[in-house]
């Protein structure tokens, strides 16, 4: 290992779909869930009818997750940059220690600086006579926590150095690898005739036999042993009536996933950048939305127990079924995304898989 | 570069899992069947014999209200002497009473030194939330024990109660109570001594220098701590509150740097404080009248007579270290009372504030 990138060179290394993905899944964690959280618990406190006995005790609580979710706006943004770098990445070295240096600031102010204060009316409920109390105000400190907290952000960065030096030498390969590709003229044409007879049966059976115990066997052993299944767990009359139900849907798993099996064999047979492995891909992902719709029986599908779940918005009122349908939603647009990113993937592949078929027998596929 | 990355995460990962066990571990009970914490405010029920008639029917009472059944009064020694026995469901419950303060006023004399105490029927010292400790007619004297039990792995430190006596808006806050540090370990068990005395012109002066038309005294209950070695530490502060009555009519308040009236068209009720229907008090050059029954309602008059400042002929008498007060109650023979150098020093701070808050 010669060369050594620059930080430069580093920065235009990375990886959209990586760092967008980063984005997502910190942004629902540390934004999303939480103001969902505040959401759950301020409905079950009204709904109770203890908003006056509660809520103050909550609203400290509560403004801590505002802070935690506000000021974690700029490590979600961060994150994009964290993520969609490589480990021994010069860029993601620094996006480490920037966001790891913003942790303290973010932590100082979602502990309010170490002295969090709570403020309780209690005038309501502690009264006897002519004696009453008022209200509790109360000072969490949590400097002594805050201290160790840095401790460990401190720790953490020296773990971002020692990542970068033992990961260096590998990044460096690939960063050559993803150089040459992205300097590479093609000189060279495939048709999809030529990469529909190139793949490996080796990593396709592989991915086909594990799609096949998860999607067909595992599924087959549970309907088969079924009444082995309701013995030995001791169900009741109204929990096998529910395990029936899952049963079926174990079963439309299972057939509707035969296709799956083939797919992910065709998928994986084929390298990335190869138009059949497109194709296969393609097919792959938009029969998995087709084979969702089918196991949730086309939008028709009912939860066979009462989930207890009930939110209400205005005149809108959603149940556990309702969320059912919307969690069906988010996988069969999460589907739609992959379909996009393995266009992306494709188009991003492409050289290399032309550059080493020109590597190892270029002449033939010659313009 | 590799194996230093790899054992740098391992014990990176050890930190992790040591400090999630350390907390984890602080927040569950040694033993799993006792709460965390256990809170028991209370004292045992022992007198001595020289207190007055009426902290001894005060405290009998109270000690009798704090407990069920019937309770014994002994004297304390070896062997313990048998006073008499108290039976609140007993229709001569009063007269019991009256029996047993005049039968233990009677080793005042003979035994001065001697203590009473109040058993069960297992013969096991009772308990009362608080008991007064006798004292002059300017002081009220309460002796009570926080006992906290500490059910979890770690130390409590630096446990510090404090009692503060204030007006509605803050601006008048004096401390009453001040305890030392406590520690109390893993598994231990410690009383703290609430043992605090209250001037009651001073209590009245927090009392009428509050902003609002309620006449309510606030006492301000100050608990902070420390736990997990002192990395965390809580500071809690509540206000109770001792109500005058409701809807009570407006409060008038004329004040003056020599004069200081306050005035009410209605008697207060007795909370916090027992309220004569008149009382005179004289502090060198200050006079304080105060009056407080169903025709005149009540009124709270600090005049200097002269053109002389109420605080400044207090700081006059405070510099000569005089610090006594004269007090006639409800037309009585005046009586004299040494407060003590605190005490008189709180009271011009509490007229200052007084004169700050107004002005």
């Amino acid at each position: 290992m010669n060369y050594s990138s620059t930080l430069g060179e580093d920065l235009r290394f990375g990886s959209w779909g990586k760092g967008t993905l980063a984005v997502i899944t910190s942004l629902f964690s540390i934004v999303i869930l939480p103001l969902v959280l505040i959401y759950i618990v301020e409905g079950l406190i009204t709904e109770m009818g203890l908003e006056e006995e509660l809520l103050s005790v909550f609203d400290p609580m509560m403004e801590m997750i505002w802070r935690f979710a506000i000021y974690g706006l700029p490590v979600v943004a961060l994150a994009f940059f964290k993520k969609s770098y490589d480990k021994g990445s010069k860029a993601k070295l620094l996006f480490n220690l920037i966001s790891l240096a913003y942790s303290i600031l973010w932590i100082y102010f979602i502990f309010d600086g170490g002295a969090m204060t709570i403020s309780v009316d209690t005038s309501s409920l502690f009264t006897d006579g002519d004696f009453s109390v008022e209200n509790i105000d109360a000072v969490l400190m949590l400097n002594g926590f805050i201290i160790v907290m840095i401790g460990l952000i401190l720790f953490k960065m020296l773990l971002a150095f020692t990542s970068y030096g033992s990961n260096r030498e590998k990044y460096m390969e690939k960063f050559n690898e993803t150089k040459a590709d992205r300097e590479y003229v093609p000189r060279i044409k495939t048709t999809f005739g030529y990469d529909l007879k190139h793949g490996s049966a080796g990593r396709g059976l592989g991915s086909a036999i594990l799609k096949l115990i998860l999607i067909m066997v595992i599924p087959y052993l549970i309907i088969h042993y079924s009444e082995l299944i309701i013995e030995a767990l001791e169900l009741d009359t109204e929990m096998v009536e529910i395990f029936d139900v899952v049963l079926d849907l174990l079963y439309r798993v299972a057939f509707y996933g035969m296709p799956l099996v083939f797919l992910a064999f065709f998928t994986k047979f084929y390298e990335k950048g190869n138009k059949a492995w497109l194709m296969f891909r393609i097919i792959g992902l938009l029969y998995t939305i087709v084979w969702v719709w089918l196991i949730f029986e086309m939008g028709e599908f009912v939860l066979p127990f009462d989930t207890g779940i009930l939110f209400e918005y205005g005149e809108y009122a959603f149940d556990g079924n309702d969320i059912l349908q919307l969690a069906i939603l988010i996988i069969v647009v999460y589907l739609l995304l992959k379909t996009v990113a393995a266009l992306l993937t494709f188009r991003g592949k492409r050289k290399r898989y032309l550059r080493k078929l020109e590597e190892s027998d270029g002449n033939q596929y010659r313009n | 570069m590799r194996a230093f990355n790899a054992i740098a995460r391992v014990v990176y990962v050890v930190i992790i899992l040591g400090i999630v066990a350390f907390l984890v571990a602080g927040a569950v009970p040694a033993n799993l069947e006792e709460e965390p914490l256990t809170f028991d405010i209370g004292a045992e029920c022992e007198y001595p014999v020289s207190d007055s008639k009426e902290t001894l029917k005060d405290n009998l009472r109270m000690a009798v209200e704090s407990n069920e059944g019937t309770l014994t009064v002994l004297k304390k020694g070896t062997p313990t002497v048998y006073v008499g026995y108290l039976n609140p469901e007993d229709p001569g419950f009063e007269t019991q009473l009256d029996t047993v303060v005049d039968l233990i006023d009677g080793y005042k004399t003979t035994q001065p030194e001697a203590r009473v105490i109040l058993v069960d029927e297992d013969e096991k010292i009772v308990r009362q939330e608080m008991r007064i400790i006798d004292s002059d007619d300017m002081t009220m004297h309460i002796y009570t024990e926080i006992t906290i039990t500490n059910n979890l792995r770690y130390a409590l430190k630096d446990i510090n109660i404090g009692l503060d006596l204030l007006n509605n808006n803050g601006s008048v806050d004096y401390r009453i109570l001040k305890s030392l540090p406590t520690t109390i370990e893993s598994g231990g068990k410690t009383s703290i001594p609430i043992d605090f005395e209250i001037n009651m012109l001073n209590a009245v002066l927090v009392m009428v220098s509050g902003t609002d038309e309620s006449m309510d005294l606030y006492l301000g209950i100050d608990v902070s701590g420390k736990y997990y070695f002192g990395l965390a530490g809580v500071s809690a502060y509540a206000t109770a509150k001792f109500s005058a009555g409701d809807e009570l009519p407006p409060v008038t308040m004329d004040v003056e740097e020599n004069r200081i009236e306050v005035t009410m068209a209605e008697k207060l009720d007795d909370s916090f404080i027992d309220l004569p229907d008149d009382a005179e008090i004289t502090i060198g050059d200050v006079t304080i009248t105060m009056e407080n029954d169903d025709v005149n309602g009540f009124s709270v008059v600090v005049d200097t007579g002269s053109s002389k400042t109420i605080v400044d002929a207090l700081k006059e008498q405070y510099e000569n270290e005089d610090y006594s007060i004269t007090v006639v109650i409800d037309g009585g023979t005046a009586e004299t009372f040494d407060m003590d150098k605190e005490q008189f020093a709180q009271m011009i701070e509490i007229i200052e504030s007084m004169m700050e808050a107004i002005a």
